[in-house]
């Protein structure tokens, strides 16, 4: 079960199935749910975490063998993967703050925020290998985001876990912060992020990064004089009105 | 010294050439002083024979960046046909032909580094910083964002997350925490700061023997 709710302009999603926030399936929570939630309240930046003391021990395997029986696995996890991707395509800044436990499925949910702040007394994995698996999530794609494909081998063949500061070093995560301190951490941050800032601003901000992020250098400024122009034009006009 | 250059000047010195921004104390970068820029780099940069170019700055400070004012004058102005400012694409080419220079470029940052200032820092490849040097973008307090590449050039050396923080937050950096994140590539005392710059491009020259 997946909990959304807010603070002010924060939205926060809580995955939630103690005690290690298992997935029972790849779409853990409806896309329209969410998207709405955003657009209704104006939600400047997104949270998600897991509620009590881990972020997600991924999929049950369970789960994953009784889908293969109905035959309804590929689509789960197709849609599972738009879930993930609407996730990252939100033009404003998604923060996954881990605790505890971040293994397989749950670290592909936290791969697809656009921060990670880690306690330090959190671990990350693709365990899959155990089970003869591998991650279903755009994990492997992933991966290239952040370490070689050496160590990407080594991540999803080996399953050795990752702690905070590995993480961190690994450039995995982006922030480390005291044992049980992610989920304040991460508010502070998506305050800092969003205080004073209109909606536009960090709409355009978040697309250039991603922009910058995902293209070639020239396609990207290319794109950002647009979204500079965007703002400029506003301020303008309201320097304008004041005279 | 070329010209009589109000804004930025140009100069060479033993095989070096130095961009200098010589409206101290804040080198506010104006759109006079954009326009002796694209003027320096299209006349005097592009070919020339020299080994390398430092961006550096005279008095205290690198450049507290662009005049807001000035630039949301412009932004008016352009807005009434309808099209894209060309000044900005004016700009942003010169910021491009820095960085894509296939000669050592470094910007030697002291003192305040704001805004677009920090932006033509990062036009650099290489940045050197002295101890007393705050970066920062502002823009986002004036409801905008970096518009001269700095978004781009900043994650290639730091990342998403802290690009992020630095553009959303407006947090003010200081020398060392620029260097732990990558953003800076050394830092040294401001009195040795046009030396080692002279010696980062004397050592790549050496190695690359011009083929950079």
């Amino acid at each position: 079960m997946t909990i959304i709710d807010k603070i002010d302009k924060i939205a926060v999603v809580s995955l939630k199935n103690p005690p290690g926030n298992c997935l029972t399936a790849p779409d853990f929570m409806d896309k329209k749910t969410l998207e709405a939630f955003l657009t209704q309240n104006k939600i400047k930046a997104l949270i998600i975490k897991g509620a009590g003391k881990h972020f997600s021990a991924g999929a049950e395997v369970s789960a994953i063998y009784k889908q293969v029986a109905a035959q309804t696995l590929a689509s789960k996890i197709t849609k599972g993967k738009e879930l993930l991707k609407s996730i990252y395509d939100l033009n404003i800044p998604v923060i996954a703050a881990i605790e505890g436990v971040c293994f397989g499925g749950g670290l592909e949910i936290a791969l697809s925020a656009h921060i990670r702040i880690v306690s330090q007394k959190a671990l990350l994995a693709f365990p899959e290998s155990i089970h003869q698996l591998m991650p279903g999530l755009g994990g492997t794609c992933k991966l290239k985001n952040f370490v070689t494909l050496g160590k990407s081998i080594e991540i999803l063949l080996q399953g050795n876990t990752l702690n905070a500061e590995k993480a961190l070093e690994l450039g995995l995560a982006d922030y480390i912060c005291n044992p049980g301190k992610s989920y304040e951490t991460a508010v502070a941050l998506a305050e800092n992020l969003t205080k004073g800032n209109s909606m536009m601003l960090i709409n355009n901000v978040m697309k250039a990064l991603k922009n910058a992020y995902e293209m070639p250098l020239h396609k990207a400024l290319e794109k950002e004089t647009l979204l500079f122009c965007e703002l400029a034009s506003v301020q303008a006009m309201k320097k304008n009105n004041k005279e | 010294m070329s010209g009589n250059k109000t804004a930025v000047a140009f100069n060479e010195q033993n095989d070096v050439a130095w961009l200098k921004l010589v409206n101290p104390p804040a080198n506010i970068m104006t759109s006079t002083f954009f326009d002796e820029l694209s003027a320096i780099v299209q006349h005097n940069i592009r070919g020339e024979k020299f080994k390398g170019l430092v961006i550096s700055s005279e008095g205290r400070h690198f450049s507290s960046g662009a005049d807001i004012d000035g630039l949301l004058n412009l932004s008016k102005t352009y807005k009434k046909h309808g099209s894209l400012p060309p000044f900005l694409e004016k700009n942003k080419e010169t910021f491009r032909v820095l960085y894509a220079l296939k000669k050592p470029v470094v910007s030697i940052v002291k003192g305040i580094c704001f805004g677009s200032g920090f932006e033509l820092a990062l036009a650099a490849k290489h940045i050197i910083a002295a101890p007393n040097c705050k970066l920062s973008f502002p823009e986002a307090s004036f409801g905008l964002m970096p518009g001269l590449g700095g978004i781009s050039r900043l994650l290639l050396r730091t990342g998403f997350a802290l690009t992020a923080e630095l553009v959303l937050s407006q947090k003010t950096l200081f020398a060392d925490d620029a260097l732990s994140m990558g953003i800076v590539d050394q830092i040294v005392e401001a009195n040795m700061l046009e030396n080692s710059a002279i010696k980062h491009i004397t050592k790549l020259h050496q190695f690359t023997n011009n083929s950079y």
